[in-house]
């Protein structure tokens, strides 16, 4: 048999010494990076409105306005909202207030295991709205842009479809709308989440909330790592050693692990909406899906829709964002599908510029 | 003249012949016989329903048992002291930990299963890598670095396949649930102490919090309705 292997002796040495500097090089500089160097979130933004602990944020314009309109931006509650601000050069808050967007967010901040009856409805209904209302009475509008993430745009979807007169326009980001169509493009690295979800009772989501109070970030986090084990495993060895001794790359690389690290916990009874009512029985495509005792019709969404996907999203498989055309009222419905992956769509190098230039352009065209 | 004996020794030496006569009486009655040998009948299927037989006994002194999950003969035992009926006043603390080492148990087995699976899918994933290695067809590996990327490329591929399979998804259902019962149980023993000593439980936490959850929330419903037209 013969091995593919075929080492020369000298290239062997030199690959070592090589990397042996490599390692010297990036150890100095590991030693040297403190925690305060690695910062997220830095674009300057002032509290304007709290409610228990939600917080609503304007950032500082950049330059003149020129969306009329506000725009405010949802994250969920798995992960932070900090994403669409990684660092200077890879931020879509950034981006869309270089493009003179007048720019809002919302943090939900760190639930507790105090936090554990908050459910989608307070969130939708209760601290999203109040966060809209503060906004359009500051402004004196009726309505505003809402641009919503992940389970933040599911929380954006709700939101519209029960209070389409306070929405101008709506768009959502890497949303899943239709929680079983995961295994449509047959992918066996997409939608392992929706899997995983399913291969749990009812009564399994129930207990793991009891025992915890909440669904645990660092659950999630596991979860999270199960889809790429490898990558997850040699994450501090391989990984770091490909950026240790390149100063920029390794603190990209120490911004993400800091946002990765911030993974709050999702509240209780929220957990258990989101995992059986829409992970496990889909019934926001069903239309059967109920906050505050209303039905969420989203035919209701009858205000524009921008969605963007990104096409090798491995944890909202393209599909079940794409699902959003079919259920909207509206005809005003456009797409942009991004490459890259989840979270790549927001921090990569690539799609810096194309995402926020995208929103943009499409918010002017409707003024 | 009474024939009644006079003193103590004789009124009781005549007490335990009487008595004796009269167990002769109720040992040779066939109600008796019956009675005996429903006893020797139940001793005989008491042990081995608490699990707790010679040659189960056996099993707590053999090396290669000791890394096998759970209690092994004494699992029947616990669980029957579990699961049987409670009593008002009678062992509620013991049946609690007793539960806790059942769930414990449960939860080994369940990591056992787990780690078998996973195990199967490392081995898999050699198994590929060598015959990747030795593709005479593949393109010649010539860096320590490529010979690593195609390891981490294949066992990848091999444990997302298992992560995804029913097998897998079941058995981390399990473990998962498993582990949460483990420590619901745990919950309630550590209630108990706290209870013994008034001190607030997670459970009355809980509540508290449920109803500070519900006043914020009609608070905010009363601000809301009272601020907009």
């Amino acid at each position: 048999m013969n091995s593919r292997i075929q080492f020369d002796p000298m290239q062997i040495a030199q690959q070592f010494a090589a990397f042996s500097q490599r390692l010297q090089q990036g150890s100095q500089l590991l030693r040297s990076v403190k925690d305060r160097d690695v910062q997220i979130a830095t674009t300057p933004k002032t509290e304007v409105f709290r409610q228990d602990k939600t917080t609503l944020y304007r950032y500082e314009p950049i330059v003149k306005q020129t969306v009329p309109t506000p725009v405010l931006v949802v994250y969920g509650l798995i992960g932070r909202y900090t994403m669409a601000d990684l660092q200077e050069d890879r931020s879509l808050i950034r981006n869309l207030l270089m493009k003179g967007v007048d720019l809002y967010a919302v943090d939900w901040g760190n639930p507790t295991r105090g936090d554990r009856w908050l459910t989608i409805d307070d969130y939708v209904d209760g601290y999203l709205d109040e966060c809209v209302e503060f906004i359009c009475r500051k402004e004196g509008i009726d309505s505003i842009n809402v641009l919503g993430i992940c389970e933040g745009g599911v929380f954006t979807l709700c939101h519209a479809a029960l209070h389409p007169d306070r929405v101008k326009n709506l768009i959502v980001t890497i949303t899943p709308v239709d929680f079983h169509v995961d295994q449509a493009e047959g992918r066996t690295d997409h939608g392992f989440i929706n899997l995983w979800t399913r291969s749990l009772t009812p009564e399994d989501v129930d207990r793991l909330i009891e025992a915890n109070g909440n669904l645990p970030g660092e659950l999630m986090s596991f979860v999270f790592s199960t889809m790429t084990p490898l990558s997850s495993l040699t994450k501090y060895n391989l990984g770091l050693l490909d950026v240790v001794d390149d100063e920029k790359k390794l603190l990209n690389f120490l911004r993400m692990e800091k946002w990765l690290a911030d993974r709050p916990h999702h509240p209780g009874e929220a957990a258990k909406q989101w995992l059986k009512d829409l992970y496990q029985q889909n019934k926001l495509v069903k239309s059967q899906f109920q906050l505050s005792g209303r039905k969420v019709e989203l035919a209701n969404i009858t205000m524009p829709v921008l969605n963007v996907y990104a096409k090798e999203d491995h944890i909202i498989p393209p599909q079940c964002s794409r699902a959003l055309a079919d259920c909207v009222g509206t005809d005003d419905y456009s797409e942009i599908g991004l490459a890259g992956g989840h979270v790549g769509v927001f921090v990569s190098g690539k799609s810096q510029g194309i995402l926020g230039k995208g929103i943009v352009d499409w918010l002017r065209r409707r003024p | 003249m009474s024939d009644k004996p006079e003193n103590w020794m004789e009124q009781a030496g005549a007490m335990f012949k009487t008595w004796a006569d009269q167990q002769q009486k109720i040992f040779a009655a066939p109600l008796w016989q019956s009675s005996v040998e429903q006893w020797a009948s139940f001793a005989q299927k008491a042990m081995p329903q608490a699990g707790v037989t010679a040659e189960s006994l056996k099993t707590l002194f053999d090396p290669s048992q000791w890394a096998q999950a759970g209690l092994g003969p004494l699992d029947a035992a616990i669980e029957h002291l579990v699961d049987g009926p409670s009593y008002a006043t009678l062992w509620t603390l013991d049946r609690k930990i007793l539960k806790a080492q059942k769930l414990r148990g449960e939860w080994a087995k369940d990591l056992a299963a787990y780690q078998i699976l996973m195990h199967g899918a490392w081995n898999e994933a050699i198994k590929r890598f060598l015959m990747e290695m030795n593709d005479a067809q593949g393109t010649p590996i010539t860096s320590w670095r490529q010979l690593t990327d195609l390891w981490i490329k294949t066992a990848n591929e091999t444990l997302v396949a298992t992560h995804r399979t029913p097998e897998f998804l079941e058995a981390q259902r399990r473990l998962t649930r498993s582990g949460v019962e483990c420590r619901l149980q745990e919950r309630e023993i550590a209630e108990a102490f706290c209870e013994m000593q008034q001190i607030p439980t997670r459970t009355e936490m809980d509540e508290v919090q449920r109803e500070v959850y519900e006043l914020r929330r009609r608070l905010r419903a009363l601000e809301k309705s009272g601020s907009r037209p």
